[in-house]
């Protein structure tokens, strides 16, 4: 009957529709980002029965599917994170690669200056205008270091903050999208005709997840209902449904300057939960890995070089004398100032009341560039330890009550080159610290003298001897912290007929010393000791601390005597052209005095420079691979859901032929039946 | 397969980025020469970098050092050759002195050039440089190394210390050297001799020895001579306080007289004399090993230069009523050169012996002259080819001192000074052969630190430095790949079957 044929080719005619509006939907679409193109797939309709006759009746639109593979979806999705994570990595490390490594901006030139100053000064001690020069490359020293923390801190860090705010505001949009559309799809996907599924929407979605992984690396899991959910990291979720949990930016809970992510464990919890390990790959991975696996430990090693470099210098004045035959005072600002002694711990803010604690560096060779952290346990013990959580040291109860006023015992932190007391004890069980030893070391450096008189170019006027010493110990002046000390050696604490003197006698284990005078007497309790030798062997003498190098055998004799009073006592009398003790900070630029005595100065910086370059380069490098890895997905997915303008132009072809031929099966339909309504007159 | 289009496009952008982005790093190295532009190109070569440059540095520095170190030291070896040329015309004067026939006005005229010599070593040995800082006076450099004090002696002021320059690594090299390590030093037989200041604040002079024959340390263990001043007239006399001797005086003193003590002369100073009670205790100066100072000899010197005559003389003790005349050699032949002694053994009797005045107490080594008699209106002696007149009352114990000619005594004190001057020679001679190793050592290492100079920077550049002809022909490649992109592009951007339909 003509109505078959009819209805036959106004079916053909609309599939041919369909297929001219898909392709076209497609060529308009060639551009835009994320899109998949669409295809039609036609299926032919049942035929009806007719007479114990099959007749096909045409054809229908079974399905308009968006070529999509799920696989190489996902593996953009990898790539693009772990691209992002690198390339942030090297933009962020690179701005401190070549911050460092710049002549002017970085440290090796200033410092190599300064000891041309001193060489300047071993010269000619006399002379005021080489010890000009000696003050005023000391001052400039210091200015570097100081320019430096600002710089890295302020700027570095403070960019870094900035990208986490935005980054984060961009993730909390692009997450509430999300979730609109979960919602638009699920209705949409349940009103539609199964192979109709809403492709434009589920092309937005997937568009923003993509974007998404730019920030971080992302997981989705599709529901039945056309929603998926969304998770970072290791299985943390950030969309379920039409519902978007917001990440935050919350403080450390130490330093307040650092900040952490967040997340609302159950919706609307006020208190958040840090989730900042959890973010991995992305630029969000990224900056964060880089602030805390190079800029943080960067800012720490500078100050750990200026707090050494700052303690070396004021230690040898204090073993000098000046132009005016004075004892050396220092040079830059004492690294263990009560300041900076109290400001170096911090309280977490979940502690209900602070505790002050006061850090002293006693060895700057000891020190390292980590932080040390600080925990009451149930049992009220104080449990130091370093990053990795290895416990350093545990103090009793007992111990905290000594290290508390008003005894304030110093307690040593074995292998730190710190130690600590209390300054104000409100410990409580649960209560944690963090110790930042050299954190704010280059912020803090400061030239203090500037007059040139008061550069200690000269030596002391003690003579160190070795009366009983059968392993060659050598023993050599620390430091001179207090010549009011009433022990310390000279006429006026040891009247004739005693000698100026001091003597350090080990005991028979080499584990202990304690201090005598010339006669042999212990000194009055508790200044006579015996005291404990520590683990560095630098020990505490009246006014004075000593290194003893070598290894003990006990029943050692040292003296240290006073060579500036009466005869026969006058063999250091002071002249102003002794250039001895500038010789000795000469000497420091080629001795290993940092880390563990492994490095000179130099060589430390140089140190720091490499780790800074070797994370640049690996970041390039790695950013580099991912790039190619990602162009080669991004290529596989395009091959499957990209639109070929040629095929599309092949396709338009087709479908409008597919009409024009549809159409005449109409007009072949109405001659038919005008045929018959002739015949039939 | 299929290529999507845009991807396409995509794709042939990104190439297009990565030829420019290669063109602009060519490009950078071949104008800043450099292949370590930033740490990251080469993390371990940018370690040496900084490392290598740092050397670089302290070698320059080096370099500066060794000229400063030359320079001192030239200006230290400046001065010793004109030390040594004072003390060449010293050693001549002195040969000069020691002729015997030499009237006062001639020994006079070389005391004076002795003087002169003097001066010009005092000044030398004073001598500043340019920064107003005393070589030789350790590390005093404020202070004058070689002050007279208040008897004319010059005293060393300053100390031991000496200064050093780093001019390599870990070689210090000394570029001063203080007055106290060749100036004060001379070893000697005789050395020095002090007492500290008396009660009544007198002092005596650096006591050094005018009369070699006579000379002898103080007994061990006291090693003291003691000074004693009493009476009215003031009169002195000198003990051995470890044996108790009287080994001169009683003497009467008049202010400002040089006291003489087996052999050993202290000059008093007239301002501040020294009064009845006054004590001295005098002391050999580093006893074990005794030491002289050049000025001291030149001064000696010069006060040997007054010693005329060839008449013995005598010294009568405080108090005594003898008086002596007389003296001259009649006998030359006879004559033995030798110090004598008168006594009165008993009363109108007179005895005289041939005395060693070097020991203690004095040896007497022949009885020349028998006892015989005294008469005090006049006795004439003869004895030794020589011919003496006392006359006056004698006091039973009492001794006259009877001196060899002072001709004598100058020709043996000149003697004993120029075996102190040879070793003044010889202690300048050291300091001077020390230096000149100085300045040897220091044109070694400043070789040394141009060779290592260079090896430096060869590595520094082969680490750091981009070889000019490989970045050229990068850079050339470069353009070339980006050229090709770009033209490429323009020839494929084009196809499109819409141009067809």
């Amino acid at each position: 009957m003509g109505f078959g044929i009819l209805s036959t080719g106004v079916s053909g005619l609309a599939a041919a529709q369909k297929g001219l509006d898909t392709t076209g939907h497609n060529i308009a679409n060639t551009n835009t980002e994320g899109f998949n193109r669409q295809t039609v797939e036609q299926s032919s309709t049942v035929g009806i029965p007719f007479g114990g006759v099959f007749l096909g009746n045409g054809t229908q639109i079974s399905s308009i599917s968006r070529s999509f593979n799920e696989f190489s979806f996902s593996e953009v999705l990898y790539n693009k994170s772990q691209y992002n994570l690198n390339n942030s990595m090297t933009v962020n490390a690179g701005r401190l690669d070549n911050f460092l490594a710049d002549t002017d901006t970085g440290i090796t030139k200033s410092i190599e200056d300064m000891f041309d100053a001193v060489n300047g000064v071993t010269e000619e001690p006399t002379i005021v205008s080489a010890r000009n020069v000696f003050l005023s490359t000391g001052e400039s020293t210091a200015k570097r270091f100081n320019n430096m923390f600002t710089e890295v801190e302020q700027q570095h860090l403070g960019n870094i903050n900035q990208e986490i705010e935005t980054t984060v505001a961009a993730m909390n949009e692009i997450g509430t999208r999300i979730a609109q559309l979960n919602g638009e799809i699920a209705v949409a996907s349940s009103v539609a005709q199964s192979g109709f599924p809403p492709n434009d929407l589920l092309d937005k979605r997937d568009l923003l997840v993509s974007q998404l992984s730019e920030y971080t690396e992302v997981n989705t899991l599709e529901l039945p209902d056309g929603t998926i959910n969304l998770t970072i990291g290791s299985g943390l979720t950030l969309i379920t449904g039409t519902f978007a949990i917001p990440l935050s930016v919350e403080r450390n809970e130490f330093d307040t300057s650092t900040l952490e992510i967040g997340i609302a464990p159950t919706p609307g919890a006020p208190n958040k939960s840090i989730v900042t390990e959890q973010i991995q790959g992305g630029s969000l991975g990224g900056i964060i890995k880089i602030r805390d696996e190079l800029l943080l430990p960067s800012i720490r090693d500078m100050g750990k070089m200026s707090i050494a470099y700052a303690d070396t210098f004021n230690r040898q004045q204090s073993l000098g004398r000046d132009l005016n035959g004075d004892e050396g005072t220092n040079l830059y600002k004492d690294i263990n100032d009560p300041q900076l002694t109290l400001s170096r711990t911090l309280n977490s803010t979940k502690n209900p009341t602070v505790t002050d604690f006061s850090v002293n560096i006693n060895n700057t060779s000891l020190l390292t560039n980590q932080d040390y952290s600080m925990e009451v346990d149930t049992g009220g013990n104080l449990v130091v330890s370093d990053q990795d959580n290895n416990a350093l040291v545990t103090f009793t109860p007992a111990d905290i009550a000594a290290m508390s006023p008003p005894t304030n015992t110093r307690m040593q932190i074995p292998g730190t080159g710190i130690d600590i007391n209390i300054a104000n004890n409100n410990l409580a069980v649960g209560d944690r610290f963090l110790i930042r030893p050299t954190y704010t070391g280059a912020r803090d450096i400061n030239l203090e003298i500037d007059d040139p008189n008061l550069v200690a170019a000269a030596d002391n006027y003690l003579e160190t001897a070795t009366p009983n010493n059968p392993n060659n110990v050598e023993v050599k002046l620390y430091e001179i912290e207090d010549t009011a000390d009433a022990n310390f050696p000279n006429e006026v604490n040891f009247p004739p007929p005693l000698d100026p003197q001091i003597q350090i006698v080990v005991d028979p284990t080499g584990t202990q010393y304690s201090i005598q005078n010339s006669a042999g007497t212990p000194l009055t309790a508790p200044a006579g000791g015996p005291f404990n030798i520590p683990a560095d062997q630098i020990i505490d003498v009246p006014g004075m601390r000593l290194e003893l190098k070598g290894s003990l055998a006990g029943n050692e004799v040292f003296t240290i005597t006073n060579q500036d009073g009466a005869p026969p006592f006058d063999n250091k009398q002071f002249g102003q052209g002794d250039n001895t003790n500038a010789l000795t900070m000469l000497s420091y630029q080629n001795s290993k005095t940092l880390d563990g005595g492994t490095n000179t100065f130099s060589e430390s910086y140089a140190e720091l420079v490499t780790f800074v370059g070797v994370i640049t380069q690996s970041g390039k490098i790695s950013a580099d691979s991912f790039q190619t890895l990602l162009t080669g997905a991004e290529e596989r997915m395009s091959a499957v859901s990209g639109v070929n303008l040629d095929e599309e132009a092949a396709n338009l072809i087709r479908y409008q032929q597919a009409y024009a031929a549809s159409a005449r099966i109409i007009s072949i339909a109405n001659e038919t039946f005008d045929t018959l309504m002739q015949s039939v007159r | 397969m299929r290529i999507g289009t845009q991807n396409f496009y995509d794709r042939s952008l990104f190439s297009l980025q990565t030829r420019q982005a290669e063109l602009d790093r060519a490009q950078e190295e071949v104008s800043s020469g450099k292949k370590v532009l930033a740490p990251s190109d080469d993390p371990v070569a940018a370690n040496s970098i900084i490392r290598l440059k740092k050397e670089l540095d302290v070698s320059d520095r080096y370099i500066k050092s060794q000229d400063a170190a030359q320079r001192f030291n030239d200006e230290g070896e400046a001065h010793l050759q004109s030390m040594t040329t004072v003390l060449y015309r010293t050693q001549e004067l002195m040969i000069q002195s020691l002729n015997g026939s030499l009237d006062k006005e001639s020994l006079a005229a070389i005391g004076q050039e002795l003087q002169a010599s003097y001066d010009e070593m005092l000044a030398l040995t004073n001598s500043k440089n340019a920064n107003g800082d005393y070589f030789y006076s350790g590390y005093k450099t404020d202070q004058m190394p070689f002050e007279e004090d208040a008897f004319g002696y010059a005293q060393y002021q300053g100390d031991d210390g000496q200064r050093e320059v780093l001019v390599a690594a870990s070689f210090l090299v000394p570029v001063t050297d203080a007055g106290s390590s060749f100036i004060s030093n001379v070893p000697s037989s005789y050395g020095s001799f002090t007492a500290p200041a008396a009660a009544s604040g007198a002092q005596i002079s650096t006591g050094l020895v005018t009369d070699p024959s006579e000379f002898t340390v103080p007994t061990a263990p006291a090693s003291t001579f003691q000074i004693q001043f009493a009476g009215v007239p003031l009169t002195w006399q000198a003990t051995d306080v470890a044996t108790g001797t009287l080994i001169a005086g009683p003497n009467d003193y008049q202010a400002g007289e040089d006291l003489t003590v087996q052999g050993i002369t202290m000059k008093t100073d007239v301002n501040n004399p020294p009064i009845a009670g006054d004590q001295f205790d005098l002391t050999q100066d580093s006893a074990s090993a005794p030491e002289t100072n050049i000025l001291w000899v030149i001064q000696q010197a010069i006060d040997a230069t007054k010693l005329v005559g060839n008449t013995y003389t005598s010294e009568t003790q405080s108090g005594s009523t003898i008086s002596t005349s007389g003296g001259e050699v009649i006998h030359p032949e006879a004559t033995k050169v030798a110090d004598f002694q008168v006594t009165f053994p008993a009363p109108g009797q007179i005895q005289i012996d041939e005395v060693d005045r070097s020991t203690i107490p004095v040896t007497v080594i022949a009885n020349t002259v028998p006892p015989q008699a005294y008469s005090p209106a006049g006795t004439t002696i003869a004895f030794n080819g020589i011919e003496m007149q006392f006359s006056g009352a004698e006091t039973v114990g009492e001794t006259i001192r009877i001196d060899r000619p002072d001709n004598t005594r100058r020709a043996e004190l000149i003697g004993s000074l120029q075996v102190e001057v040879k070793d003044s020679f010889t202690n300048i001679d050291n300091i001077r052969t020390q230096i000149g190793s100085r300045l040897n050592t220091i044109s070694n290492e400043a070789n040394a630190i141009e060779s290592y100079k260079l090896v430096l920077a060869n590595n520094l550049s082969s680490l750091e430095d981009v070889d000019l002809y490989k970045a050229m022909t990068s850079l050339q490649t470069a353009l070339t790949g980006l050229q090709a992109s770009q033209q490429s592009f323009a020839k494929i951007q084009n196809l499109s079957l819409f141009n067809y339909l």
